[in-house]
């Protein structure tokens, strides 16, 4: 067994990265097309580091401003019909769907059992994402608003996707709900995902593999599992998000997204997506007990967050928005991040993300004292 | 240089890189199926940047940095993790043989935070010095040394009580 020294970590990474590799997924026609529609943005003035932060506004103009104020939405009803009616937006505060009764070993979220680990739903006005993990498979789910997919017959156009998903063949109802098996074009026909019309005019996408180790599964099998999966996804859910931390005198800003992981049982917050401002920026919040770890993108000497020492770090990167990050490792028992950046990547000066990470009021790590809503 | 000729040179020059890209790019995500989402990205923006890129002396150098920068980004922004979906979900890692020890080292590196694991993967798989580790991140050599000594210790902590013999002192 290597020991844990540079020679040791060496002989480690080559070992794991040296594995047998499976066929490349990646796709350079996709590649070029792509980058060529990048290159036309930038020589027509758009640059890359603005195209997030607009992409990401585009979505709020188009399904319209999330008023953090407003109250919840209330659960979605089925009407007279017995029909489910789907919002046009969710409330990224409120995750819409959640997956039903799991055999015992799944759980939502990744499979490392390691704290931090565990991969966050992500619950937008658009989409609200889940995964699901077993022993040997793991599957996604993607749910969306009435009118966010296209339906032809033979295609289901989704946001977020380059292209249509290619209908297979019709797949048995979903609670009585019309669904199809899918596969994105040049893909392996033995596709494991199915999309079903939830509610009149809004879509659900649930994808599910095995892992390469595990037995080889009939293809009947995997479908089984991909319905029973998807006949237990639960529609029109009213438990809020609960978090850390309160956030006071933010006026102008919105929520745009939140990440979050499922702590006993209780959808709990990771990453907050907060975009506004003047000039157009983005703010994202994460704040999680101590013991849980954290990114570390802080490594500068730090100032002072009321009475905390904290680190501050300035992001670089190539095509992101570059900002401002500050952490705290250990403020109220909790491990604190925020990161700002603005809309044309530069810099408003030392401490801005100080200033914003003020806005902040902790609540402790004790899940108890947490609440949902945070803007205040 | 027309269009179809950078084309080429782009195809073949990524073609020939495939490999070694997506084993790096493994190293960092732990899954294939992220990993190629990863290389998707950097060979989406290389193109992008073909042009100028193909006339860089280290073209290996700029490509690396752009897979680091992509990595560390997704793992920021879940913008990132959004724009790629695809047709199925990601794959539970392929642990080979020794499923007990991988899946150890591997469930270490998922926990070394995604700057100090580009780190390690820069330094002692693709062999950087720190200086070369630091152009990639984007850092100071300072920084690479910490973010090292930080990894190091973070999985040595991990890997302590699965591993006998354990030893070693920080080094950056």
């Amino acid at each position: 067994v290597p020991t844990v020294d540079e020679n040791g970590i060496r002989t480690l990474l080559r070992e794991t990265a040296d594995t047998d590799i499976p066929p490349a997924r990646v796709d350079l026609d996709q590649a070029i097309a792509t980058g060529r529609q990048q290159r036309r943005m930038r020589l027509t003035g758009i640059a890359g580091s603005a195209v997030a932060v607009v992409a990401a506004a585009a979505v709020i103009a188009v399904t319209g401003v999330f008023n953090p104020a407003s109250p919840p939405r209330e659960p979605i009803a089925p009407s007279a019909s017995g029909q489910l009616s789907a919002p046009d937006r969710f409330n990224p505060l409120v995750p819409y769907a959640a997956f039903g009764r799991l055999p015992a070993g799944w759980h939502v979220g990744q499979k490392s059992s390691f704290p931090g680990n565990d991969l966050m739903a992500e619950s937008a006005t658009t989409q609200l994402s889940l995964q699901v993990w077993a022993p040997d498979g793991a599957g996604g789910l993607t749910v969306y608003p009435v009118g966010q997919c296209r339906s032809a017959a033979s295609t289901l156009l989704c946001p977020l996707v380059n292209e249509p998903w290619q209908k297979l063949s019709r797949a048995p109802d979903v609670n009585g709900r019309p669904a199809y098996w899918l596969v994105l074009k040049g893909t392996s026909p033995g596709s494991t995902m199915i999309g079903w019309e939830y509610a009149p005019g809004a879509w659900a996408l649930l994808g599910w593999g095995y892992s390469n180790t595990s037995e080889p599964h009939p293809a009947g099998a995997v479908r089984a599992v991909v319905r029973s999966l998807a006949a237990g996804v639960r529609f029109g859910q009213s438990t809020p998000i609960l978090f850390p931390y309160t956030i006071h005198g933010l006026a102008g800003w919105q929520i745009t997204e939140v990440d979050y992981t499922m702590v006993n049982g209780q959808p709990s917050a990771r990453m907050l997506h907060l975009a506004g401002g003047q000039p157009a920026g983005i703010i994202q919040v994460n704040a999680v007990p101590a013991s849980t770890p954290l990114d570390g993108r802080c490594d500068r000497p730090g100032m002072s967050l009321d009475g905390h020492a904290t680190l501050d770090g300035v992001t670089v990167d190539l095509f992101a928005p570059k900002g401002q990050v500050v952490c705290g490792d250990d403020i109220d028992g909790l491990q604190v991040e925020l990161f700002f950046g603005h809309q044309r990547g530069g810099y408003s000066g030392s401490g801005t993300a100080l200033g914003y990470a003020r806005h902040l009021d902790l609540l402790g790590a004790d899940q108890a004292s947490w609440q949902p809503y945070p803007l205040r | 240089v027309t269009g179809d000729k950078g084309e080429a040179g782009y195809v073949e020059y990524v073609s020939g890189r495939m490999t070694s890209l997506r084993r790096v790019a493994y190293l960092l995500c732990q899954d294939w199926y992220s990993a190629d989402d990863l290389v998707q990205v950097a060979v989406t923006r290389l193109f992008a940047h073909w042009p100028r890129a193909r006339r860089m002396d280290n073209l290996d150098a700029y490509v690396r940095k752009i897979l680091v920068h992509a990595f560390i980004s997704q793992r920021r922004s879940a913008w990132g993790r959004r724009v790629l979906l695809a047709e199925s979900p990601p794959e539970v890692p392929d642990l080979g043989t020794d499923r007990e020890a991988a899946l150890d080292v591997r469930s270490a590196l998922l926990c070394v935070p995604p700057r100090q694991r580009a780190t390690l993967v820069l330094r002692f798989y693709c062999d950087l010095d720190v200086e070369q580790a630091a152009a990639a991140l984007g850092c100071s050599p300072g920084t690479v040394k910490s973010q090292t000594a930080k990894g190091l210790a973070a999985m040595r902590r991990l890997l302590e009580p699965a591993m006998p013999s354990i030893g070693g002192a920080d080094r950056g």
